[in-house]
């Protein structure tokens, strides 16, 4: 088991084909006004698509995305870059990432704050799933890489500023369906805005339900609400006072990766280990549950015609939870754990007898919901001195099994204020103050008793392994033996606090054929731990708050873009900052004590780009090569070992990672309306580092081993290589069709460090085919896939004439992976548990998850 | 704006009617009833008549059959505190079986007292040196042994029945446990009485909890016919493995009854326990004699001394006579039990007296009005060297400072002895020293040391504790 966040996120990215060459669009002067043709339909299939894209829980710890769906976009809005925009949809399916770079290396900005978490720097996109209608690729913009942009410093990989006060909305009521057969299947949204009135109000409000009573797995189901309103009043002709909230309580069961050898055994590649049989209905024990309202309020002022102050501030608090089995002194209830597979046994009559029985029997395959209670039904116990009660004996059913919920619990308040103005008609500034704090509760409660009366807050592992110290099983000293019943909060319950102060200054100069730019930023960040809860292994280091930890960090950085012949450019940008590490890299347990890693400092990121771009009515190219570096980057990893039996942490440090490689997009206008577009990224991210481990055990606050990973040339499981060759066309008569064939090569499964260690190849005669099994890295088979969308907008003012206002029915129908490929790994990892005694890799093989087969998404919506 | 708000409030009723209408994915689950058990098997075969089945120690025997072999039991052994790992163990009123099966927690699904029923067809049996075992097939190796029952395939070999099962152990004689592989006691439950410890295993726990090799520790067990004959060994061992729950619990020094699965290893016999609640041993230990009982002329306990550790007892009427303070008997605490202590021992060698002889005398005991008194008293030695404790009456003496000058007569009672490093784990039983044959009405009993450096360290250290007179 492992919690880790950075390693396996799913970065995706989506560019919303906002400009797809619509060129019939005559948005007037006042441009809420409804058009007469509908230029959002393309974008509308895709961003409909990307909010319904598979989301794998990469193991049942990491609840980290509890609705975060983990997508990055970049809306390719301001630039048209043809690149991004097949990057951004093409690409997704491999959980391809821009550059290499994590998901952290990318910021976004709603109405003026920034909306990225300061737990792991990712934005989280499931806050405002469902609200498409009103995150409109219009209202965006972006600044690729490192660019200059006015609305905020940004991050390296890339900001996102979305805009979606009610005034900027389409002045519409839009009514959409649409179905589908992924994530969810049903999707209902209603969304209506006004636009100004007279009195200088404007409103928008939007709606929407996303839900599948089974979604494309096995086991799965959806259930999401999104709720959207704003309101905006025009406080003079030159300030307007605006104000957002959203909220999207969802919940959904979902999706975990398994093995290969029981997803052979299941016959299918999209095994879900999570779900089981009770009473003949199918039920998850992996939920997630969302619910985060946010809220923004804005203050627009022109201050002038050259200088304008935009100011916000935001408040956001609620809980995302996933559930999962806890158990007590029992058999694990998961049915791919490896003791219970045929390869676990060693006799071969065996070994066909299990793989007879896991065929035969669903109820092997998957959780034994009637078992685990049936084993509840039956154990009664007594506890004495229970809730720290002396002579307080609890008798009755004492559950062996339960679902326990982990809950993170946060709230974070943010403020941030943009200045920018034009000194001369050559020189722009722009200026920025923001502070953001955030509380994050991190705490399990028991969810279901499965049947049992009570549960009991103790560690089973310190209740074995320190039988002569009464105390060290307590997980919480202040109130010993607890007896749990539903809704009890157990086992670890800690706060983490952070607070960031930046400010930055940006100044841009414009000729006619050079521009170039420079900016910097200061910021100061602090986070600490509270536990709430007196650990009985750590009561020194477990309850009240910790240490604070601060660090003071810059960023730089500067472009030069130079103009010739026209419409032909070549520009190169640099950049260099220091970033403090993010809390959930720096504690090594932080469920059980405040450790946290030797020599805790700030990392360091350069990077450079140059390229060359051409923008003409019939060419738009652009080739960019980049080279960057980080250095000094930390990461924690925690799984189970069953040696051991008990927790193990590995504190990863001096990670170095070098990304280098070349993107090159381009569309030609071969003849009217029909365009071809072809991208491709081909890159190396590479570690460049041996990386120090620090091995510690839940169980002890004793160092176990200081271990060197020879981690140097492994590479970064994105894929390093990914091409698109497509094309685009669209009718004068309001339809378009749009198919692509995408290609990816240079995929590697994300490697275990424990393996890279000489404990690992110790008695390996090097260069043996053992020792290559043992260190080298999986290679992944290189994929083919195809995407077709269409769409057709349909005004029925032109066939019914009687239809007094401006109407538009609206049909998108798109597919993805339409050679049905189901065999596309999108990701994995290696187990993060090794074999030392045999050098047997296959006795903890890789989990892998598979990308969707052919999908679909229909839609239609009325738009009036 | 009013306009806007009907609008809105009516898309918004529309969204969640059709929504609402769609499907409900609210998820509710009914509680799943329980499994019930399986009535409809009957055994048709004993566990006698399966062990039969195996003759040869260390042979894989494949149990194949043209119909099917079921035998039933109820669960003896489980795994609930880890002193059994993949096994549980069965017994019917022929006989018990090891059943291996390859699982932990199996108590979760098996707990002692459950019945089961195994279909025994194409299962294989063995021993592990003489412990017969049912398994579930072969594993590969440089020497086959038998593999365990594959969880996945259980539900079709092991049936589950109905629980809390009482099976009765059977009280047995260390002697009458056999030690051939088909002795009708292995794997069955039973209990031996009048058993105990070796003192000198008495301050060990049951096992080395957190030591992973060896994975287990063994102690010997003594017996005795009844409880006032001497103990012997029973030649049996308690195995107890370091990952039970009990490992750290320490081993009783009282004499009981034990509770345990009768295993063998070769021809050595083992008891396996299920949880330390099994052993009962609370009682005295064996060739203890019970206290006399009558008219009580002398009880003391010693509870009401001063236990400095350098203060000598003054208790009212007794007399505590010797060379120096650190050599006379002082009041000492263990275990929250206190005590006389003496020893000529000294760390500084100038203090160190070339002989010692320290007087712990009684109060004066009328024995005129009573017959056939008796004393008893416990007695620790510890650093054994060959100081001697003895114990005398006297008639003459007056409670006097000098006690030389009076007649003492020496009684016989059992002293411990023995212990040349550390101390004797728990009191020695002096026996009922007999003084039916002392009369008068002043009457004094002194405990006497003698011991020093001269000629050679003489320095045993003696505690004492209840001492008890009684007359009829």
């Amino acid at each position: 088991m492992l919690t880790n966040k950075s390693r396996f996120i799913t970065l995706l990215l989506c560019v919303s084909l906002s400009q797809a060459g619509f060129s019939q669009v005559k948005a007037g002067k006042d441009s809420t006004v409804l058009p007469l043709s509908d230029t959002s339909i393309v974008e509308d299939n895709k961003d409909n698509l990307l909010d319904n894209i598979p989301i794998v829980s990469l193991d049942e710890n990491d609840n980290q995305d509890g609705s975060a769906q983990n997508l990055s976009v970049i809306s390719t809005n301001a630039n048209r870059d043809p690149f991004l925009r097949a990057a951004s949809f093409n690409f997704n399916v491999v959980r391809f990432r821009l550059r290499g770079y994590d998901a952290d290396m990318f910021s976004t900005y709603m109405n003026g704050v920034p909306m990225e978490t300061l737990d792991n720097g990712f934005t989280p996109f499931g806050l405002w799933g469902g609200l498409n209608d009103v995150i409109v690729a219009r209202n965006r913009q972006n600044a690729y890489s490192m660019q200059a942009a006015s609305f905020g410093f940004g991050s390296m990989g890339g900001s996102n500023y979305m805009d979606t006060r009610a005034f900027k909305q389409f002045k519409q009521t839009k009514i959409s369906y649409s179905l589908s057969n992924r994530n969810f299947v049903h999707k209902f949204a209603v969304t209506k805005s006004t636009g100004f009135d007279k009195k200088g109000w404007a409103f928008s409000i939007s709606a929407s339900r996303r839900w599948a009573e089974e979604g494309f797995t096995d086991g799965t189901y959806y259930d999401g609400w999104s709720f959207y309103t704003g309101v905006d009043k025009k406080l003079s002709s030159r300030q307007t006072l605006s104000f957002v909230a959203f909220a999207t309580p969802t919940e959904n069961g979902r999706q975990g990766s398994s093995v290969d050898e029981i997803r052979e055994i299941a016959g299918t590649n999209f095994y879900n280990p999570y779900w089981g049989y009770q009473n003949g209905k199918k039920r998850n024990a992996s939920v997630a549950k969302s619910f985060q309202p946010f809220g923004i309020i804005t203050h627009d002022w022109k201050i002038s015609p050259k200088s304008t102050l935009l100011t916000a501030a935001s408040y956001t608090f609620g809980n995302r939870s996933t559930t999962a089995l806890d158990w007590y002194n029992a058999p694990d209830p998961r049915p791919d754990y490896y003791r219970y597979l045929p390869s676990y046994a060693l006799d071969p009559n065996e070994k066909a007898a299990t793989n007879l029985a896991f065929l035969e029997n669903v109820n092997l395959r998957q959780i034994n919901w009637d078992g685990l209670y049936n084993v509840n039904y039956n154990n009664v116990s007594t506890i004495a001195n229970a809730n720290g009660v002396a002579g307080n004996n609890v008798s009755g059913r004492r559950s062996l099994y339960i679902l326990e919920e982990r809950v993170i619990g946060t709230k974070r308040t943010n403020f941030n204020t943009t200045y920018n103005t034009s000194v001369n008609k050559h020189v722009d500034i722009a200026a920025g103050l923001t502070y953001e704090s955030q509380r994050n509760n991190y705490y399990k409660k028991v969810n279901d008793l499965l049947g049992g009366v009570f549960y009991v807050d103790l560690n089973q592992f310190a209740e074995r392994d320190f039988q002569a110290n009464g105390t060290a099983a307590q997980n919480d000293l202040n109130r010993p033996n607890r007896i749990l019943r539903v809704g009890d909060k157990f086992g670890y319950d800690y706060d983490i606090n952070i607070q960031k102060t930046s400010a930055w200054v940006q100044t841009a100069v414009k000729f006619h054929s050079i521009n170039f730019f420079l900016a910097g930023e200061h910021s100061f960040t602090r986070f600490w731990r509270h536990g709430n809860v007196k650990n009985g292994l750590f009561p020194n280091n477990s309850f009240g708050r910790s240490a604070n930890h601060d660090f003071a960090n810059y960023y730089f950085k500067g472009g030069i873009t130079w103009k010739f012949a026209g419409s032909h450019y070549l520009f190169m940008n640099g950049s260099y900052q220091t970033r403090a590490p993010f809390f959930e890299n720096s504690y090594l347990a932080p469920r059980t004590r405040d450790f946290v890693q030797d020599d805790l400092k700030s990392e360091k990121i350069s990077s450079i780009e140059a390229g060359y771009s051409l923008v003409t009515p019939i060419v738009k190219l652009r080739a960019t090569a980049y080279y960057t570096e980080f250095k000094d980057q930390v990461n924690v990893l925690t799984f189970y070992d069953d040696v051991v039996r008990n927790f193990v942490n590995y504190a990863l440090s001096n990670i170095g990672k070098k990304h280098i490689g070349a993107e090159i997009g381009a569309e030609v206008l071969v003849y009217k309306g029909l365009t071809l577009n072809a991208a491709a990224s081909i890159g190396r991210f590479r570690y460049n580092t041996r990386q120090n481990a620090t091995v510690t055990v839940d169980n002890t606050s004793e160092i176990v081993s200081r271990d060197l990973i020879y981690s140097k040339d492994f590479y970064v499981p994105t894929p390093q290589e990914a091409y698109s060759l497509g094309f685009n066309y669209r009718s004068p008569k309001f339809w378009y069709l749009n198919v692509n064939v995408n290609y990816f090569d240079q995929m590697w499964l994300d490697f275990n460090p424990l393996r890279r260690t000489s404990e690992a190849v110790a008695g390996v005669a090097e260069g043996s085919y053992v020792w290559h099994q043992i260190i080298d890295q999986t290679k992944l088979k290189r994929q083919f896939t195809v995407d077709a969308f269409a769409g057709y907008s349909w005004l029925l003012n032109k066939s019914f004439k009687s239809i007094k206002t401006r109407s538009f029915l609206v049909f998108n129908f798109g597919v993805t992976n339409l050679l049905n490929n189901k065999n596309i790994v999108s990701g994995g990892f290696e187990q993060l548990r090794f074999d030392f005694q045999d050098k047997n890799v296959d006795k903890f093989p890789a989990k892998k998850f598979y990308a969707y087969g052919t999908t679909f998404n229909a839609s239609i919506a009325y738009r009036f | 704006m009013n306009n806007f708000f009907k609008t809105s409030l009516s898309a918004i009723m529309f969204v969640v009617a059709v929504a609402a209408v769609g499907t409900s994915c609210k998820k509710k689950f009914d509680a799943p009833p329980a499994e019930a058990p399986a009535v409809s098997m009957t055994a048709n075969t004993t566990i006698a008549q399966l062990k039969a089945r195996h003759t040869v120690s260390g042979a894989i025997d494949k149990i194949d059959s043209g119909s099917d072999i079921i035998i039933r039991g109820i669960v003896i052994g489980d795994d609930r505190s880890g002193n059994l790992y993949k096994t549980i163990v069965i017994q019917d009123t022929t006989g018990g079986m090891a059943v291996l099966i390859n699982g932990t927690n199996l108590y979760t699904s098996y707990p002692i007292g459950r019945e089961v029923f195994i279909k025994c067809n194409n299962l294989y049996l063995s021993d592990y040196s003489n412990q017969i075992q049912l398994g579930g097939g072969i594993q590969a190796g440089s020497a086959p042994a038998l593999a365990d029952i594959s969880t996945s395939t259980i539900n079709n070999v092991i049936f589950k029945g109905t629980f809390n099962n009482v099976v009765t152990p059977k009280d047995v004689t260390p002697a009458q446990l056999g030690t051939s592989m088909q002795d009708k006691y292995q794997n069955t439950l039973i209990r031996i009485s009048n058993a105990q410890f070796r003192t000198a295993d008495t301050a060990s726990t049951y096992a080395s909890a957190g030591i992973i090799s060896p994975s287990a520790a063994s102690y010997d067990l003594e017996y005795c016919a009844n409880i006032s004959s001497p103990a012997g060994l029973a030649n049996i061992e308690l195995r107890t493995s370091n990952y039970s729950n009990f490992a750290a619990t320490a081993l009783p020094n009282g004499n009981g009854t034990i509770t345990a699965i009768y295993t063998l290893y070769r021809t050595f016999k083992q008891l396996t326990i299920r949880d330390a609640s099994d052993v009962k041993f609370t009682g005295p230990r064996c060739g203890f004699t019970p206290p006399p009982t009558g008219t009580v002329l002398l009880n003391e306990n010693f509870e009401s001394v001063t236990t400095t550790g350098t203060t000598p007892i003054a208790l009212a009427g007794w007399k505590n006579i010797g060379p120096t303070a650190g050599t006379s008997y002082l009041g000492k605490t263990f275990s929250g039990n206190k005590y006389a202590q003496v020893s000529a021992f000294n760390s500084t060698v100038s203090q160190q007296l070339p002989t010692v002889k320290s007087w712990l005398i009684t109060p004066v005991l009328n024995m005129n009005t009573t017959t056939n008194e008796k004393l008893t008293f416990g007695t620790i030695d510890g650093f054994n060297n060959g100081a001697t404790l003895k114990v005398y009456y006297s008639t003459d003496y007056t409670g006097g400072a000098d006690p030389t000058t009076s007649t003492w007569t020496q009684l016989t009672a059992t002293i411990a002895s023995g212990t040349t490093t550390g101390y004797a784990p728990a009191f020695v039983g002096s026996g009922n020293v007999s003084l039916g044959s002392i009369t008068g009405p002043a009457v004094y009993i002194a405990f006497v040391y003698e011991g020093g450096y001269s000629p050679s360290a003489k320095t045993t250290t003696y505690q004492i504790d209840n001492v008890l007179v009684v007359g009829d």
